[in-house]
């Protein structure tokens, strides 16, 4: 009989345990008042990533928003700029006193200048936040303007070593070649670019050319700086 | 029954078959002709258009106004292949023929602006050239 009772009495403690056990963890999972140490060192960790993150994307997006628009100066105004660019896109540049800083590219080196040295006719880059057609600019640097252009010749002009070509957006261009002028053609058979002399250029011929940009040429009449001919005859193979 | 009403009983009959063969061959003529679109094409008429197919110049790195701080960029891009590939900018000149239709080369860069121009003359001459340009800035330190 004592043995049926001891046993009913363990069989009550063994559930009253388990009972009490099971409450005491949802009510931790509920509340989570007694939340012991390890857990903070992971929340704080968390907290640390999320930081990071957020730093890595405003990196990221300030590199986004930093763009880079060239052309020249058309206007200087008062903590401000206009230049166009090669399209005829205007930009109104915003100058900051302490934030924009001045440099005038130079062979391979920048030089720092002053915002007085900038003048109306310049080339120059801008790197800043962009906004449409407003910058805020951070960088603005001199620099020189070329042009990467290709045509077909219309005129062979052996007197005065002058070229006309209608270039494929058809405009027309006039490039009076010099003894600096770098002149190559494309061999036919074995399509490397070899020097060559104003004497081989036929009308007829493709060509692909640079030319330094000042804005203050007439009649679209260049001195290329270099001429690259594709001969007629790769067009008829 | 009138002879006068069998006559036109088979009058109507006969005009009626014949109406009939009529429409059921300009059904099959209609059909036919709808049909035409899914007969396959001829040998040399297929292999004649496969060779035509000419893709378009992609020129997929860099992008256009990217901003660098290396004083070299690969050049990516895609054309038909065997064509006459030229990248120039004012300091490089790069002649090549591609044997794959991808092709990536190394491009040296100047300080500040370098405007690069792709050109893609195809192998087959009747197949118009395509180009494109691009403008990349090239600062020699992250000021």
């Amino acid at each position: 009989m004592n043995k049926i009772i001891l046993m009913k009495l363990g069989l009550i403690v063994i559930m009253t345990v388990l009972i009490g056990r099971l409450w005491l963890s949802a009510v931790l999972a509920q509340t989570g008042t007694i939340t012991p140490s390890p857990t903070l060192t992971i929340d704080e960790k968390n907290i640390q990533n999320l930081k990071e993150k957020i730093a890595t994307k405003v990196a990221e997006l300030r590199e986004k928003n930093n763009k880079a628009v060239s052309g020249f100066v058309t206007q200087i105004g008062d903590q401000s700029l206009k230049i166009k660019d090669e399209k005829d896109t205007e930009y109104e540049i915003k100058l900051d006193d302490a934030l924009t800083k001045y440099y005038q590219v130079s062979g391979t080196q920048l030089k720092e200048i002053k915002l007085s040295d900038i003048k109306k006719g310049l080339f120059v880059i801008v790197t800043g936040v962009a906004n449409d057609n407003v910058i805020n600019a951070n960088i603005l640097y001199i620099d020189e303007m070329f042009l990467v252009k290709s045509g077909k010749i219309t005129e062979v002009d052996k007197d005065n070593f002058s070229l006309k070509l209608l270039s494929s957006d058809k405009d027309a261009y006039t490039l009076e070649i010099e003894t600096t002028t770098r002149q190559q053609m494309v061999n036919v058979k074995t399509l490397v670019a070899e020097p060559t002399g104003f004497s081989k250029i036929k009308e007829g011929d493709t060509i692909q050319f640079v030319v330094k940009k000042t804005g203050e040429e007439k009649n679209n009449t260049y001195s290329p700086t270099k001429i690259l001919i594709i001969p007629q005859e790769f067009f008829m193979k | 029954m009138k002879k006068e009403a069998i006559v036109a009983i088979v009058f109507g009959i006969v005009l009626g078959s014949i109406l009939g063969i009529v429409l059921i061959l300009k059904n099959k003529e209609q059909q036919l002709a709808k049909s035409k679109t899914i007969t396959p094409l001829e040998k040399g008429k297929m292999t004649s258009q496969a060779t035509n197919v000419v893709s378009q110049l992609e020129v997929t790195e860099p992008g256009d106004k990217s901003i660098v701080y290396k004083n070299t960029i690969i050049i990516k891009g895609s054309f038909t292949k065997n064509s006459l590939i030229i990248i120039q900018s004012p300091i490089k000149d790069l002649v090549f023929k591609n044997d794959k239709e991808q092709f990536s080369v190394d491009l040296p860069l100047a300080l500040g602006e370098n405007v690069i121009r792709t050109s893609a003359y195809p192998q087959d001459k009747k197949l118009r050239s395509q180009e494109k340009e691009l403008r990349v800035y090239y600062f020699s330190t992250q000021l």
